[in-house]
């Protein structure tokens, strides 16, 4: 007698098959795997939930301003102290999900894992420009509301934005900021794809370098993150805001260029 | 437009598996294009890891995976003609969007999407467009994927168990519609899943392989029906026979990551013999004429009687000489026999002894 797995193999190699069918014509859909399609999925399904919160945060923020208009005055900003300082983590959550949930959805639609480090790129960027119109937006509004109030329009460290230029630099440091939280996002999403659940974790910690970095170089533009004085962060030494701007890009492409090659080792289901 | 696909000396090891045995080991056969395959084993026998290497949803560890003669790991014509779907609504489906959210996401993405067809099979299946696929019972879940499944029309379509999830009426109206559509677009398909069904008509009462029955809950009479190697068509792959004619072309068995076994539905059940009498006939007879090439993989008593499955070649003489010795010998039907040879079960000490 054989052993039934050794036996069954013999059987396997036993038997073929052979018969084949003349395929015909199917109706070609319009479909396609391609990067617009993807990126199109991963920007609008990224800026639905992006665009809500930040529309909750838009109403909350309204609210905030006519109780405290309403209550008396003030010559900080609300809009630095609690609303745009934490929305950082926004992208970064933003770039966590191209992997947790849209490279699942795509692969799983026949998009290559390349294709979906291409679109995830599109998204970085929508994502990195639109916050930061948002951020500026909300202290343009703010220091016109403030203005009509009567009041003082002061940053912390008694600061002040100056005018459109000001409102331009907070933006552009806003948007490299949030650039640089989606790539750390994206490159845990990557490495916990490519390693699996519990593998990924030592990899957490240097996947947010680039989110480390852009704090470093951006505090001047973005007045640092939250807490950031009681953390004695504000004393630190400040590059020119052009140089932190170049120096958070940089990070980003590095991390985007990693995301990229790594990705191509995602295994699915996730 | 149908994709043939060749799976050679595959072998799959789980990340940070360690010393465990590996998903996949030495797994070859082959899928000739326009076929319908199922694709059998218990859990944990593979059948996931297999599907998911076809689908590039993995790189294999050892061996190679062809489709239509590529490796369709990132390989973009390939990957936008494969179409994987499991019972959870589909693979990758995010649980906060609708039905509708999810059929559109398949529509940008899949070249030869049809509508019109998704439509008419969510109606038939009663599953509602706007409802959120977190909401939706198992059923619907399934019925959604394997409308994924059929309106991609991708040229190498595979349904991981999700079929087995839909409700009888509706396996049944997968399995009409799986036929008509197989016939106007010819595709290759792979349907994993856990049992055979009724399609093979051997009247077995048996419980397929996912756990919920097994060979133990065979009785001894109850095989007996079909002529092993009968009509050599297609094979239900589950659930209602729908009296249409069969649904597999091919069957390949897993167990414990290894091809069992593979070929066409009948030829598989030819394989098999049950071999029914008093136990001491029974047993002279198995150590008579039994030879190496034939295993034992089934072995009951009732009283005195003893029934044994054996599969392999048995030579005619064999069979003439059980007869002569009052020995039944019946086919075992194809679901009995997929139970028997992916039980993982190993053969007793006490099943040896007293086959000795």
């Amino acid at each position: 007698m054989t052993d039934p797995d050794q036996h069954a193999d013999d059987l396997a190699t036993a038997v073929t098959t052979t018969t084949t069918t003349t395929p015909s014509p199917a109706p070609a859909g319009n479909g396609r795997p391609s990067l617009p399609n993807a990126a199109a999925i991963t920007t609008a399904g990224t800026m639905i939930w992006v665009g809500l919160l930040w529309l909750a945060i838009a109403a909350v923020f309204g609210i905030v301003l006519g109780i405290v208009a309403g209550a008396g005055s003030t010559d900080h900003s609300l809009w630095q102290h609690g609303f745009s300082g934490w929305q950082r983590f926004v992208p970064l959550a933003a770039g966590l999900s191209m992997t947790s949930t849209f490279a699942p959805m795509l692969v799983g639609n026949g998009v290559t894992r390349a294709r979906v480090a291409s679109a995830a790129t599109v998204t970085l960027v929508v994502v990195a420009v639109a916050g930061g119109l948002f951020i500026a937006l909300g202290y343009g509004l703010e220091g016109l509301a403030f203005h009509t109030l009567g009041w003082r329009h002061e940053l912390s460290g008694g600061r002040r934005l100056s005018g459109g230029g000001g409102l331009v630099r907070v933006g552009a440091a806003y948007a490299a900021l949030f650039a640089c939280y989606f790539a750390s996002g994206w490159l845990i999403g990557v490495a916990r794809g490519v390693l699996g659940r519990e593998a990924f974790v030592p990899l957490v910690v240097p996947a947010l370098l680039p989110a480390a970095v852009a704090e470093l170089v951006l505090r001047r533009g973005v007045t640092g993150p939250p807490l950031a004085g009681r953390l004695g962060l504000d004393s630190l030494p400040q590059p020119p805001l052009t140089l932190g701007l170049l120096a958070a890009l940089a990070a980003t492409a590095l991390a985007a260029l990693l995301a990229h090659v790594a990705s191509r080792h995602i295994t699915l289901p996730i | 437009m149908s994709y043939r696909v060749d799976v050679e000396r595959l072998a799959v090891r789980h990340r940070g598996g360690g010393t465990a045995p590996p998903a996949l080991d030495d797994v070859s056969f082959s899928v000739e294009p326009g076929r319908v395959c199922g694709l059998f084993g218990r859990e944990g026998a593979g059948k996931s890891t297999l599907l998911a290497c076809l689908a590039a949803y993995r790189r294999p560890s050892g061996g190679t995976v062809r489709v239509d003669g590529e490796d369709p790991y990132e390989n973009a014509r390939l990957m936008s003609g494969i179409c994987l779907v499991d019972g959870r609504g589909g693979i990758g489906v995010d649980e906060s969007t609708t039905v509708r959210e999810v059929l559109e996401i398949v529509a940008l993405l899949r070249p030869r999407w049809d509508q019109a067809f998704a439509n008419r099979l969510l109606d038939r299946f009663e599953v509602a467009v706007g409802a959120k696929v977190g909401t939706l019972a198992r059923g619907r879940r399934a019925a959604l994927a394997v409308t994924i499944g059929l309106a991609s029309r991708a040229p190498l379509t595979m349904v991981d168990e999700a079929h087995l999830d839909l409700e009888p009426d509706y396996l049944s109206a997968f399995h009409q519609e799986l036929r008509a559509d197989q016939a106007a677009h010819p595709r290759t398909i792979i349907l994993a899943g856990a049992t055979v069904g009724d399609g093979d008509g051997d009247g077995d009462d048996g419980g397929g392989m996912d756990g919920r029955g097994g060979m133990d809950s065979h009785s001894m009479d109850s095989h007996g029906g079909d002529s092993p190697g009968g009509d050599g068509g297609r094979e239900d792959s589950g659930g209602t026979g729908n009296g249409g004619g069969g649904l597999l072309d091919d069957v390949v068995l897993l167990g414990r990551g290894r091809v069992l076994a593979a070929g066409r539905p009948a030829e598989l059940r030819a394989l098999g013999r049950e071999l029914t009498g008093e136990a001491g006939t029974v047993a002279d007879f198995l150590r008579a004429v039994v030879g190496d090439a034939t295993a034992v993989v089934a072995d009951r008593r009732l009283g005195r009687l003893r029934s044994v499955v054996l599969t392999g070649p048995m030579p005619p003489e064999g069979l003439t000489t059980a007869e002569r010795a009052g020995i039944s010998v019946g086919p075992v039907g194809l679901r009995a026999l997929v139970t028997y040879l992916t039980n993982d079960r190993p053969q007793s000490g006490d099943q040896r002894e007293r086959m000795s």
